[in-house]
């Protein structure tokens, strides 16, 4: 089908699909206000469905058009945080230099745009990300990625959203200051695949919940855990019967990862259990109060994105401020900027130090 | 006056080593939290729990002047910890005891485990009977879920000025229920009350009697104590 070259203009179908997809931005309330803008009343009883079939039916101009789509987008959902450490000291003005190159490489496609606040050099990335399978009204979705570089005295550390596209322009970045340097920079990442005891991957998140300074461990609402796969025996057997192998591997029952939620789950027995049975922890969220004022209380999460090799290690912190009752609403907001990369900078140092002890170890 | 909750626990580490993390996580001034240690034996050992609280209240005057009065609170939860089961005993607890089962945990490098008790309630006051050496009477007796016709449950609390017991089996008889709390007279010379619940609460109602708080500890560690996840 060769239609979207020939077809400048969106059917009712498309009108139809871009109203349905967005059930909070486009919400019964809103389409009634679209339609009142043409001077068309629907009856309050008319249900959202019937409202999207009556209104795709209407024409609509360009213009129009894009004021759907705008109204229609969203702002990505917050990203966790990830980090890598460059070792070396990297000079800021090759940091700087290097994402001048970048913006000129993707100039037209994304929006670079960068500051420097002291020893930080702070890059906003915006692109559209296009999703072909969906339909020409709704394939289109903006993102504003921040990457950090923070500037330490022999290393720097590299603060990006855990998504793909974070990596890509950070490891393209990373080869820009490799080459302008005619050198490797080392890097370090969090990664456990060496690790093969079960409690040792459990110890880095015990440990990174109850170290971190000025802080109390309040709550445990939820653990993700998971065992390493079973490694296959028979395999080592040149066994030629095709039906042994497939009916030892059918009847077992087997229970791979496991997500805990509710409160106090370190102590809980059903957690204690699988423990035992060889899990490790892969994730979790917590809550710690700050020991002194202003008392609040965070919620911090930590994960590592492939659980089986606990690689791709990612985090996030929100918080909740103490009323003046000394209660807390338990609904918990993302810090503005500067505040949040306090708190990142504390569970980085926390689990950089315990990487360090747990791999040392081996 | 006072109220003690139990909690099913198994410790990993000994009473000994327990009460040396609890003396190095002492409360101490400038610290916003930490333990006292009242006593240890070779089976158990009692302490306290205290978290000091700083808040500021901000009281308005008539003319909208604010003034901000800075307010310092302690809160205490007094503890036993024992290798017998159930485990640990909270006494007079606070409104949520999170923080202090939070820091036992972590103190425990996190392999403590802790469940909540369901226990047969009737049994526990016939063991506390065996184990004070006095005659008890029930004075009072909640009883939930108890199936009058399909689908239908009724909450009953029987009450009376003599012993409830045989009325209670009257109104049982042939039914399903669960026995939720028991008030019980003690026939001694303090005539103390203690209120007993199927969740492993006890609420005396007397001067501090210590007599009577360890025939409660023993005559529950002889109750078959089930985790109430069970049920």
């Amino acid at each position: 089908m060769n239609d979207s070259i020939s077809q400048n203009f969106a059917t009712d179908r498309e009108v139809r699909d871009l109203l349905m997809c967005s059930k909070q931005k486009l919400s019964k309330p809103v389409l009634a206000e679209i339609a009142l803008a043409r001077g068309i009343i629907y009856s309050p009883k008319t249900t959202r469905e019937e409202l999207v079939e009556l209104i795709s039916m209407l024409p609509f101009d360009h213009s129009e058009i894009i004021d759907l789509i705008q109204r229609r987008e969203h702002p990505r959902r917050a990203d966790k945080t990830t980090s890598i450490v460059l070792q070396g000291d990297i000079a800021i003005e090759d940091i700087r230099a290097v994402i001048t190159d970048y913006t000129g490489e993707v100039y037209g496609q994304e929006k670079v745009t960068t500051q420097r606040i002291s020893n930080t050099v702070e890059v906003h990335v915006k692109f559209d990300e296009i999703d072909y399978a969906k339909n020409r009204l709704i394939r289109r979705q903006s993102h504003d990625i921040k990457i950090e570089f923070i500037k330490q005295e022999d290393h720097t550390i590299v603060r990006l959203p855990a998504i793909e596209k974070g990596q890509l322009v950070v490891e393209n970045l990373i080869g820009k200051i490799e080459s302008r340097r005619k050198g490797t920079i080392s890097t370090l990442t969090i990664d456990l695949s060496q690790v093969r005891v079960a409690d040792k991957r459990t110890l880095f998140f015990t440990n990174l919940i109850s170290d971190l300074p000025e802080f109390r461990l309040r709550n445990v609402t939820s653990i993700r855990i998971a065992k390493f796969p079973i490694e296959n025996i028979e395999e080592d057997f040149d066994l030629e019967d095709p039906e042994f192998e497939s009916e030892t591997g059918s009847l077992l029952a087997i229970v791979q990862n496991v997500v805990f939620s509710g409160e106090n789950l370190t102590t809980s027995p059903e957690y204690q259990e699988l423990l035992h049975r060889g899990f490790y922890i892969t994730g979790i969220r917590w809550q710690s109060q700050q020991e002194t004022a202003p008392f609040h209380l965070l919620q911090f999460e930590a994960q590592f994105e492939d659980t089986e090799n606990c690689k791709d290690f990612k985090y996030d912190v929100r918080y909740c401020p103490r009323s003046s009752r000394n209660t807390y609403s338990m609904k918990f907001k993302r810090f503005q900027n500067e505040d949040a990369g306090y708190f990142l900078e504390l569970i980085e140092n926390i689990a950089q130090e315990n990487f360090l002890t747990l791999t040392k170890t081996i | 006056m006072s109220r003690h909750r139990w909690f099913l626990t198994k410790w990993p580490i000994t009473i000994s080593s327990i009460a040396e993390k609890l003396r190095e996580n002492t409360f101490q001034d400038g610290k916003s939290e930490g333990f006292v240690l009242d006593r240890i034996r070779k089976e158990y050992l009692e302490a306290r729990f205290i978290e000091r609280i700083e808040y500021d209240t901000i009281v308005t005057d008539p003319f909208g002047k604010e003034f901000s009065l800075k307010q310092l609170n302690f809160i205490q939860s007094k503890f036993v910890i024992s290798i017998q089961q159930p485990g640990l005993e909270i006494i007079d607890a606070p409104k949520s005891v999170t923080n202090l089962i939070t820091y036992l945990s972590e103190l425990n490098n996190f392999s403590l485990s802790l469940d909540s008790i369901t226990v047969d309630v009737l049994k526990w006051t016939h063991l506390l009977q065996n184990e004070l050496k006095t005659d008890i009477e029930i004075e009072s007796v909640q009883i939930g879920k108890l199936v009058l016709a399909k689908d239908i449950l009724a909450k009953v609390l029987i009450k009376g000025s003599g012993d409830v017991r045989n009325s209670c089996l009257e109104m049982t008889q042939n039914k399903s229920f669960v026995i939720e709390k028991v008030q019980i007279k003690l026939k001694d010379s303090h005539s103390s009350k203690i209120l007993l619940t199927n969740t492993a609460v006890a609420h005396i109602n007397s001067a501090q009697n210590t007599e009577i708080h360890i025939a409660l500890r023993d005559s529950l560690a002889k109750t078959k104590l089930t985790n109430s996840n069970l049920i």
